[in-house]
């Protein structure tokens, strides 16, 4: 487990559930809630893809997982594994319906 | 399938890994979960039926085995007291692969073990639901 940084978001990996790219991880958020992400990860340079990603909460509502927590999720993702971007692709709704959700992008603040 | 949203799906996913559930596959079976869909996946290594239903259970979702089995069909047909053509004609079957079944040329796979099952189980159900 890493422990969290200034960041506030503590993110731990879990072997037994993850398998090539396929990537499980537990993030615990500066207030204590409890996410699980599964998506399969692709390093290019210092970009990390995430493909297929899957956001589950355990403690956490819907609306406590708003655009603004995974946007801070996704900066302290960065710092957490030192890429300047973080690429989300191939999402498609949980429930399958609609179309597929556009990639987004997030890039690393510099200070 | 979810009786409730998933209250924990990384723990949902870790008992279908430890029943030999490939780890893509249990990763799929929490999605289809997470939507409120019914999951079917192949686990090869459940030690305890009952405790894995229990756990599932205390994590919302309703697990239900389906258990592949390999039917006499020969015992079956004498069960039914008809010929292999009656047999056949009933089960909208192949007689010669009735006969080979039943002279243990050929082993009922997949589609038609699946149908063998339930003709077992419930053979006039059968009758009425392949009746037109």
């Amino acid at each position: 487990m890493m422990a969290p940084e200034s960041h506030g978001f503590a993110f731990v990996l879990d072997e037994e559930l993850s398998e090539g790219d396929l990537v499980a991880a537990m993030v615990t958020t500066p207030l204590g809630k409890a996410i699980q992400l599964y998506a399969e990860v692709e390093l290019t340079g210092r970009t990390m893809i995430l493909r297929q990603l899957a956001v589950y909460g355990v403690n956490a509502t819907a609306g406590e997982l708003g655009p603004a927590m995974l946007r801070n999720l996704a900066r302290a993702a960065m710092e957490e594994f030192d890429v300047d971007r973080i690429r989300i692709e191939e999402t498609r709704r949980t429930s399958g319906a609609g179309r597929a959700v556009r990639p987004i992008e997030f890039r690393r603040r510099v200070h | 399938m979810p009786s409730k949203p998933l209250d924990d799906a990384f723990e949902i996913a870790r008992l279908l890994v430890r029943a030999g559930v490939a780890v893509r596959g249990a990763r799929k079976a929490i999605d289809q979960l997470a939507a409120g869909k019914m999951a079917y996946v192949e686990a090869p290594s459940v030690a305890d039926y009952t405790a894995l239903k229990c756990k599932m259970a205390s994590h919302g979702v309703a697990a239900r085995r389906i258990e592949s089995r390999i039917v006499d069909v020969k015992a079956l047909r004498a069960r039914l007291g008809i010929s292999q053509e009656a047999f056949a004609g009933r089960y909208c079957l192949d007689v010669a692969t009735v006969r080979n079944w039943e002279q243990g040329r050929t082993i009922p796979e997949g589609p038609a073990a699946a149908l063998l099952q339930a003709i077992d189980r419930d053979p006039d159900k059968i009758v009425e639901l392949l009746a037109s």
